[in-house]
């Protein structure tokens, strides 16, 4: 079947199989930014934002992305730039294999859209589905609060 | 085996038409169905254009629609007030926000197995309402004990009647890690009027078993002042009448002893805030 969707503010038209997952079809056009961590919902690497909400992309039904609004990592930043919670991943030193790095910043992009101030505690509660084997969690939750810093000097 | 077909009927009574198909498989979220898919399913039914997402505050509860999704639940002003925030501390510990935005709370009652959600609605005398070609409503326990006679039928809503003044409710998790399922949980609730225990509720859950009511620990709070004496008690009977098995997760033995933990915690918890709102 055809669904069509956005995906980082370009309007998509894709044959899909019925059953399979926004991840095999969003990685399929390209974006390979929505990483393949687990297939299963327990990694968070696929994690991208569906009209706003950060979702495990492998527990969608492609199908029921119909019409929605998509964004992958690759559409966080904008043309040539980089979203503070991208700037401050690589100088807080969080990004060490980088394969969790794109789960992480769109799961915590959609915590910052609706919850500008969070404490770390708040950080902490909404990377609970994102899962690092590297890094130890220290340095991304450092990596986020630093963004918090940073966009709110922005609006001031 | 030709790919299903995916479908987003305009109505309940076309969803039902199709759900009538030898192989078909509702869709709220989809996170679960997504993962068991058997090859045989033929029809996928979307139930995302029923406009049963709605959350809304009538006079004899709050109407929750099936579709609307774990977070939505978690955000609600209302039902974040409810109890002191009862239902939001247990929603915030299910799964992941990732989870939450996509699950419904119709397909996981539907599913009604491993539940934080379950034990909390059981506390709280929910009630479901169910759509087969006419709408019925029924508590949350009969809904859960038709089991497989639940098949043919459309969770449309989950009604949370408003608690009387002077309850208060407690939810407990004990899980390995802060994304784990359960080893155990606990949710109680009680009405306390004029320094007596008027209705209590005591479900203990994912023992491995889904959460039911202890209804011998109930039996003994009602009457009750609710004492540090009387919660040592119904904490020593939920640790004995607990239907604790093992398995991967925890021992029987573990189980009982959270149940024991968890219990007295819970009713502790309650006793300080419950009968501080006037009858």
């Amino acid at each position: 079947m055809r669904v069509t969707f956005t995906v980082n503010d370009r309007p998509t038209t894709a044959d899909i199989d019925p059953g399979e997952s926004l991840m095999w079809v969003l990685r399929r056009l390209g974006w390979t930014g929505v990483k393949n961590g687990c297939d299963n919902g327990d990694c968070g690497t696929c994690a991208v934002l569906v009209d706003g909400r950060a979702v495990n992309a492998c527990l969608m039904f492609a199908a029921k992305a119909a019409g929605t609004t998509i964004v992958t990592i690759e559409g966080l930043g904008g043309e040539g730039t980089l979203h503070p919670l991208q700037r401050t991943a690589v100088d807080s030193g969080s990004v060490q294999c980088g394969f969790c790095t794109p789960g992480v910043l769109m799961t915590a992009a959609d915590l910052l859209a609706h919850n500008p101030h969070p404490t770390e505690y708040d950080i902490r509660e909404a990377l609970v589905g994102n899962l690092c084997r590297c890094t130890g969690y220290v340095k991304q939750i450092e990596g986020v609060l630093a963004a918090v810093a940073a966009m709110a000097e922005d609006e001031a | 085996m030709p790919p299903p077909e995916y479908v987003r009927p305009a109505s309940l009574a076309a969803a039902i038409g199709l759900l009538h198909r030898d192989h078909a498989r509702l869709v709220g979220g989809g996170t679960d169905v997504i993962l068991r898919l058997p090859p045989d399913v033929d029809t996928l039914i979307d139930l995302s254009d029923l406009g049963l997402d709605t959350i809304v505050e009538m006079d004899d509860g709050t109407y929750i629609g099936s579709m609307a999704t774990l977070t939505a639940i978690l955000e609600h002003p209302g039902l974040a007030r409810l109890l002191d925030g009862y239902v939001a501390s247990m929603m915030r510990q299910v799964g992941s926000p990732l989870l939450r935005n996509l699950a419904t709370i119709g397909g996981h009652i539907a599913r009604g197995r491993i539940s934080d959600v379950i034990p909390v609605l059981l506390t709280l005398d929910a009630r479901v309402g169910v759509y087969d070609g006419a709408d019925h409503s029924l508590g949350l326990e009969e809904y859960l004990e038709a089991g497989a006679g639940r098949s043919g039928t459309i969770v449309t809503h989950v009604m949370i009647p408003h608690p009387a003044p002077g309850t208060a409710a407690e939810f407990l998790k004990f899980g390995r890690t802060a994304f784990d399922l359960a080893l155990l949980n606990c949710a109680c609730l009680a009405t306390v009027s004029q320094g007596h225990v008027t209705t209590a509720r005591v479900v203990i859950g994912e023992t491995p078993h889904l959460g039911s009511r202890l209804a011998s620990v109930e039996r003994l709070l009602v009457g009750s002042d609710l004492g540090p004496a009387v919660i040592e008690d119904a904490a020593e009977l939920a640790r004995s009448a607990v239907a604790a098995g093992s398995d991967l997760r925890a021992s029987a033995a573990y189980r009982r002893q959270l149940a024991f933990v968890a219990t007295k915690r819970c009713l502790t918890a309650i006793a300080s805030r419950a009968g501080t709102v006037p009858a």
